[in-house]
């Protein structure tokens, strides 16, 4: 009894014990919410009239490649990933014009997900304007007067102006770095004075707007920059002449920016032209995790995110009713190569065959939901260069209907009544696995057994582009990639180009490819692009699995938005510069 | 002790060696390297020329035991083989202090580290404290109730501690937490000399998340060794002599009942640092595990080479000090 008793004080003790554990515990778990509670804005927005644009506020937005841990300053190293995260501070010399043809002008160009902007929708950034010369050919970029490289305290920089030999000293870099065989249509590049940039060609290039305007590798630092100690790759380091100024950066954290207040560009809303950018602080906060980044956008701690699925609009709909919604095209495309270097797809009726015995609807309308079928080899967005649906051939229209019978008939007349074993490769990425599961199913129909391989990623990559055809997938593949990269989807169907994926021997497009490639004419230019487009399809060596729709939100806070995601290769700062934060409306929807 | 201890820090040298071996090797061994990620990245080809101009420029062009001697400071650098001779050669490597420089960022994997091994100190210590703040009272009331619907309950909590993982765990709280509370880990990291409240507020969510997990094994053996000790002479002696129910419990029995249990703790480090790898990603915390996976999945050999070394340096250390800390735990434990 004695004993029992002795416990009874113990366990009442220790029930004690466990509720102020308990409490303490509690306690501990709410003070995230009362410390994010203490931190709330206190400033509610001042002097502008409502409606009017206002100055000030922090606009935090989650972009492409702001899901990328690995945050490099080095273009050469990493270009998606720099990309985005210069384009708040640092400029190139063309933009594409979001305010004379995006949604807040014209609406002729979209500015959703792109990496080619056509020329006619661009402007001059750092150039103020450019000539396209013939003899030799080459282009020559006529500096924009008093923009200003914003310095840096860290690296004793001075603001000083941007000058040519700055845009010389850009180029060579590239030129001289593990990327130079990119360059191999450049015979000379020198300035000609502070304001006068010439690049001269050793051949004709169509593609230099990207290559050299707004592409790649055309965001500008500074060369002070290099010369300091840690060089390009230290974040305290960078200069540019943009919108915003880097100030911190944690690795794995956020990227931020503050306002640059000698910033040379305007925009004009109803008439009126502004000082950009309009917000103090803009933020590229890096999250990995999917639903981290739904529960950002939905309490608030992000403005505005681009490229959600559609699966999740369903779910955001009702938790968060007030977002607005802007339907794109997604970033990639997803496709079936052939390998038309071995049988049996070498046989242009076999992979025709393939294409009829592949209900390529359906697996697009399950794997997407909204999806276009249509945006192989180019999206629309190719301006010039798309050929509508109804403009193909009858024999490349058909490649997209569903037609077992047709298709086992066709693959016997090939020789191969009783269908053939292939091999279906595929990488773990992005659900690639469960579409090639489905084109597995798909050709079982017909009588094709397919073996689907999953690589690591990294593994397939070299076996699409690899330097001998007996290192090149084996039967099919199952893969996705950006889809308005003009070259690159213009060259992956025939050809010995680097980006050719297939491996169809065909001199012929080749040579019209590489005519394409030279012809400085932007009309002329798409011509001959829209010819390879209907032979890209015609043979059949990509099939089309469907481009799907991905959604960006933004609260409806985010003012002078219109959806708008990129103004040249993952450029996103030219937006931002553009948005300003309704902060009233902010505080009055509780946030 | 001194000869014990002596003898143990030797035995790390060679246990290291091959861990540097192992680790050094199994990431190059992974198909794809960090050329053909940088190419997958882009989603686009790159030439062969372009290709190999990158594995130049990153002393990729090598063979493996070549790099592997550069990585440990035993063969010079590969920009010194072009130098005016060996006397210019720059040894700099593992042995000379220096685990690498990131393939991708440029930046010094100890500069890196310094910058995000606080977070995951934090994090860790902070879970293990939690941890052990909901496992131990636990675990001694399961013992003391044994077989009781108290006892029940608790030994289920742990099981489903164990059964869950943490990613699901901290995938909920997220989901749930911004739903029905608003709640979202901060964007940026806080730190705790500029903001001690803000940064405690930010860790204390993935650390009860952390502990919860950890607790689960360390409730079971806190009730196991209870009980054990509990049916001991010397526990039912002290009962007999008329100690008050707390010192029996807290001075005579638990204090006995630590030793499998601080052995635990040694081997649930690896687990921890596990846990931060994913905890990290989902709340948001810049610290080692997500530095790991992002090098792990951009091939970023010194990287994972550095930390798995240190990793591996801070587990070896870390279970020396359990083994001395039973001495202090069982006064009989010698160490010659």
């Amino acid at each position: 009894m004695e004993l029992i008793s002795k416990e009874r004080i113990f366990m009442r003790t220790f029930a004690l014990e466990t509720v102020v554990l308990a409490a303490l515990l509690f306690s501990l778990a709410a003070l995230p919410l009362w410390a994010a509670a203490a931190g709330e804005e206190g400033t509610a927005a001042a002097a502008a009239a409502p409606g009017e644009p206002q100055y000030g506020g922090t606009l935090t937005v989650v972009t492409f490649k702001t899901h990328d841990e690995s945050v490099r300053w080095d273009a050469t190293l990493g270009k998606y990933v720099t990309n985005t995260f210069q384009s708040p501070f640092s400029e190139s010399l063309l933009v594409g014009d979001v305010d004379t043809h995006g949604p807040r002008g014209s609406g002729e160009y979209k500015f959703s997900v792109i990496e080619f902007v056509p020329l006619q929708f661009t402007r001059g950034q750092l150039a103020e304007s450019w000539e396209i010369t013939s003899d030799p050919p080459g282009i020559v970029f006529h500096i924009r007067p008093g923009v200003m490289w914003t310095g840096n305290e860290h690296i004793g920089m001075e603001p000083r102006e941007f000058v040519a030999a700055d845009a010389v000293h850009h180029l060579e870099r590239f030129r001289n770095s593990s990327h130079a065989s990119d360059y191999y249509y450049i015979d000379k590049v020198y300035a000609d004075g502070d304001h006068r940039f010439v690049v001269e060609f050793n051949q004709g290039y169509s593609f230099w707007p990207f290559d050299l305007g707004y592409g790649t590798f055309a965001h500008h630092v500074a060369p002070e920059t290099f010369d300091a100690p840690g060089g390009i790759q230290d974040w305290q380091n960078q200069v540019g002449t943009g919108p915003y100024i880097l100030v911190d950066f944690v690795q794995g954290s956020t990227v931020a920016f503050v306002r640059n207040p000698n910033y040379w560009d305007t925009t004009t809303i109803d008439g009126k032209e502004y000082q950009l950018p309009f917000t103090d602080e803009f933020v590229l906060p890096l999250i990995a995790d999917e639903s981290t980044r739904l529960a950002a956008l939905r309490t608030g701690k992000i403005d505005w995110d681009t490229n959600l699925n559609v699966v999740s609009e369903a779910t955001l709909d009702r938790t968060s009713p007030e977002l607005v919604k802007y339907r794109h095209a997604r970033a990639s495309i997803y496709q079936v190569g052939f390998n038309a270097t071995s049988e049996p797809f070498n046989d242009i009726n076999v992979r025709r065959a393939m294409h009829l015995g592949t209900d390529q609807h359906t697996v697009a309308k399950n794997f997407f939901q909204e999806y276009d079928l249509h945006a192989h080899p180019l999206r629309e967005d190719a301006a010039g260069l798309f050929v509508p649906f109804e403009e193909l051939p009858e024999s490349s229209r058909e490649l997209y209907t569903y037609d077992p019978e047709r298709a086992k008939k066709m693959l016997a007349d090939a020789g191969y009544p009783d269908g053939f074993k292939t091999i279906l490769n595929t990488a773990d990425i992005l659900g690639w696995p469960t579409l090639a599961a489905a084109v597995k199913d798909q050709w079982s129909k017909i009588g094709v057994e397919a073996e689907v391989i999953v690589h690591e990623g990294a593994a397939l990559w070299p076996m699409l582009n690899p330097a001998d055809d007996a290192d090149r997938y084996k039967g099919t593949l199952v893969f996705g990639n950006g889809n308005t990269m003009i070259p690159f989807h213009l060259s992956k169907c025939a050809g010995e180009h680097t980006y050719a994926v297939t491996g169809l021997d065909d001199p012929e497009y080749s040579e019209l490819f590489a005519a394409a490639m030279a012809e400085m004419d932007y009309d002329k230019m798409a011509a001959m692009g829209r010819e390879l487009f209907t032979r890209c399809i015609a043979t059949a060596t990509i099939m089309p699995l469907g481009d799907g729709h991905d959604i960006t939100y933004a609260w409806p806070w985010v003012k002078n938005y219109f959806g708008e995601i990129e103004t040249g290769f993952v450029s996103v700062g030219p937006i931002g510069a553009r948005v300003w934060i309704d902060r009233a409306l902010k505080k009055e929807m509780g946030y | 002790m001194r000869v014990y201890l002596i003898r143990r820090l030797l035995l790390t040298i060679p246990t290291l060696f091959i861990a540097s071996i192992i680790v050094f090797l199994s990431v190059r061994f992974i198909p794809g390297d960090v050329v053909d990620v940088m190419m997958m990245r882009a989603q686009t080809g790159m030439s062969e020329e372009t290709r190999a101009a990158i594995r130049r420029d990153l002393g990729l062009d090598t063979p493996i035991h070549i790099q592997y001697g550069r990585w440990l400071g035993v063969l010079p650098q590969h920009d010194a083989a072009s130098d005016a001779g060996a006397r210019n050669a720059r040894f700099n490597g593992v042995l000379q202090g220096n685990v690498g420089t990131s393939l991708w960022t440029g930046v010094p994997v100890l500069e890196a580290l310094k910058r995000r091994l606080p977070v995951t100190v934090e994090l860790s210590l902070m879970g293990l404290v939690l941890g052990l703040l909901i496992a131990m009272p636990i675990g001694m009331y399961s013992a003391l109730r044994q077989d009781t619907i108290g006892d029940y309950i608790a030994r289920s909590i742990a099981m489903a501690f164990i059964a869950v993982p943490y990613f699901w765990i901290g995938i909920l709280v997220v989901v749930f937490g911004s739903l029905w509370f608003r709640y979202m880990p901060p964007l940026r990291l806080v730190p705790f000399v500029e903001d001690p409240l803000g940064n405690l507020g930010q860790f204390i969510v993935p650390a009860i998340v952390l502990g919860m997990v950890l607790s689960g094994w360390t409730m079971r053996l806190t009730r196991t060794m209870m009980l054990e000790v509990l049916r001991q002479d010397y526990v039912r002696t002290a009962w007999a002599k008329g100690l008050r129910e707390r010192a029996v419990v807290l001075r005579h029995a638990l204090k006995n009942s630590l030793i499998p249990v601080v052995s635990l703790i040694g081997l649930q480090l690896p687990l921890l640092f596990g846990g931060t790898v994913v905890i990290e990603q989902i709340f948001l915390l810049p610290g080692v595990g997500r530095y790991t996976v992002e090098a792990t999945i951009s091939r970023d050999y010194p990287v994972i080479s550095g930390v798995l070394l240190l990793f591996g340096a801070t587990v070896v250390l870390a279970n020396l000090l359990i083994d001395l800390s039973y001495g202090f735990l069982d006064p009989r434990i010698r160490y010659e």
